[in-house]
């Protein structure tokens, strides 16, 4: 895998970096025919985040996978995962390279391991990071944007101004949404008077929308740490984001889009309540034929694909049903497939 | 005449700052040298103790009247005054680090501004910090080998951030990166800086400072390398 990176979309690629940083522990960077694909996922596995750059966002890209199947048809391609940490550290200061870096090269080096970041900067300097990789299995959430009754487009400014409004160790938010109004409210649980809690409701007009579908009244609740990272994101690059979601206890997907050049997609978990326990867990049965998780009454779960027993198998059919699902610690329920 | 404050750490780096006579309003001396030890903590909670807010001025006046003597140190803002006494000590013996520009082997004099950027974004989970000097390509090599894995940067000897190149052979040396680190804050304030190697491998860090006035002074660091070069990281 080589890919180069030209000046101007340096920033994006580390605010991209930046914002997964945020969710999860690991980076996993695979590249792919279509794109490099970046993904997290954070350690309640509730959170998942995908950033995928097509080749026209660079400069130079190269897969690798020509050579592999050259070399060795046997092969798979190379997806390895690294320290969220020691990406970051290449990434540190966005100001300075946003100022300084003209172009980033990305390669695999397979002889030592590496996963190697060049920065070429002003003034001739050239910054190598050799960063240690595992190689490890692809990271993948199922999860349908084009399905959901319910799509709101907003601009990451508008739900940035109304995320602010709550306090910064806030856990979680319920989205309330009717054809007539919109609200954000923080969501108290576990506490032993909810009285003596601040609540904080923010509503706000479908006309503040650019696209506002309510297809059915509903209310989800979800984390606001990995939502406040991607909406630092597009705010960053003053980017709409999409919100695409079903009803309680189903996943709620955040999207990016920039025409081609790449796409990102934040999946959360949202929380089941009872009412809705009941009927989402047919839904799901039928939906995605996931094994129930054992305590819990709906049936989502995580799974890990196991690396395909028949090498050379497409590796875009990710769905092993039978290996071993995690059961979710929290009563929040997303189901994955890796 | 003027002024000049050593620092050292274990025994392995000393820094100075050289603090020349032109840039006090008055500077009376009776004696030829006068050297003192004095609590550097203390000394710089005193100088700051207005906040060294940007913008306010703080005068100051200083006075030590000889052996076994405090040092009185008189600061003003704003109408406001304060007397401080600072005990003083036995000097110790200072460290020479016989480093001479007779043996030097390489030297390059460079703008600070990539160098600054360099220094504070060093991968301090990294125990070392490696100089790589050499009239051949890469030149000029920073690098650090940490858990995450190695970083090196690279400045060739063709960028126009270096204002002088002589490199004679090709030299890598180590040295601590916790008794560099410090080094970064004279770099932050510096113009230019002269880096040095000489043929025992010692390193010689010289910062150029220009205050507001434009007046020059001038922060340096000595520091030995790390012996156990064998038992480091590959790089």
């Amino acid at each position: 895998m080589k890919c180069v990176i030209p000046g101007i979309n340096i920033k994006v690629f580390g605010r991209a970096i930046h914002a997964l940083s945020k969710i999860g522990d690991e980076i996993y960077v695979e590249p792919l025919e279509h794109g490099l694909a970046l993904r997290t996922v954070n350690s309640s596995r509730s959170a998942y985040g995908c950033f995928m750059f097509s080749p026209t966002f660079f400069q130079h890209y190269d897969d690798g996978s020509g050579q592999i199947r050259s070399e060795d048809s046997e092969q798979d391609a190379i997806r390895c995962k690294v320290a969220m940490k020691s990406c970051l550290t290449v990434f540190k200061s966005m100001s300075t390279i946003e100022k300084t870096v003209e172009r980033c090269k990305i390669k695999l080096n397979m002889d030592e391991s590496r996963l190697v970041f060049q920065l070429h900067c002003k003034h001739g300097i050239v910054k190598t990071h050799n960063l240690a990789f595992i190689e490890c299995e692809t990271l993948q959430a199922v999860f349908s944007k084009d399905m959901s009754p319910n799509q709101l487009t907003a601009q990451a400014k508008l739900l940035s101004d109304a995320v602010v409004n709550f306090q910064s160790n806030q856990e979680e938010i319920t989205l309330m949404i009717s054809p007539e109004k919109i609200s954000l409210k923080n969501y108290v649980d576990d506490e032993p008077d909810p009285n003596k809690v601040v609540h904080t409701v923010v509503h706000l007009a479908p006309e503040e929308f650019d696209n506002c579908q309510v297809g059915v009244d509903t209310d989800i609740t979800f984390c606001l740490k990995e939502l406040r990272a991607i909406l630092g994101f597009a705010e960053a690059l003053s980017m709409p984001l999409n919100i695409h979601f079903e009803s309680a206890g189903r996943p709620v997907v955040f999207g990016i889009n920039s025409d081609t050049a790449f796409e990102a997609n934040l999946v959360l978990a949202t929380l089941a309540d009872a009412q809705t326990q009941a009927s989402s867990s047919q839904q799901q049965s039928t939906s995605v034929r996931a094994k129930p998780s054992q305590k819990s009454k709906t049936t989502n779960g995580i799974r890990r694909q196991q690396k395909s027993s028949e090498k050379g198998d497409n590796q875009t059919t990710l769905v092993d049903r039978t290996d071993r699902s995690v059961p979710f610690v929290s009563e929040i329920y997303l189901f994955f497939f890796f | 005449m003027g002024f000049k404050v050593t620092v050292e750490d274990s025994k392995c780096v000393q820094a100075n700052a050289f603090i020349q006579e032109a840039l006090f309003h008055e500077f009376v001396m009776k004696e030829d040298q006068i050297t003192f030890k004095i609590n550097l903590t203390v000394l710089l909670e005193c100088l700051t103790i207005f906040g060294g807010t940007p913008g306010e001025s703080t005068s100051l006046k200083m006075c030590y009247a000889g052996y076994g003597c405090p040092l009185i140190l008189v600061l003003e803002e704003d109408g406001v005054l304060t007397d401080c006494s600072i005990k003083t000590l036995e000097p110790d013996e200072i460290l020479d680090f016989n480093f001479c520009s007779t043996n030097v082997i390489n030297k390059i004099i460079m703008k600070s501004e990539c160098l600054k950027e360099a220094f504070s974004e060093l991968d301090m989970s990294s125990d070392i910090l490696q100089f790589l000097m050499s009239p051949d390509s890469p030149h000029f090599r920073l690098s650090t080998f940490g858990n995450a894995g190695s970083t090196h940067s690279d400045f060739p000897k063709e960028s126009d951030m270096m204002e002088s190149f002589q490199c004679t052979q090709t030299q890598t040396n180590r040295y601590k990166i916790s008794l560099l680190k410090p080094s970064v804050k004279a770099l932050a304030l510096s113009t230019r800086v002269s880096i040095r190697t000489d043929n025992r491998g010692f390193l010689s860090l010289q910062f150029m400072i220009k205050n507001e006035d434009g007046q020059v002074c001038f922060v340096e660091f000595y520091c030995a390398p790390d012996e156990d070069v064998d038992e480091g990281p590959e790089p």
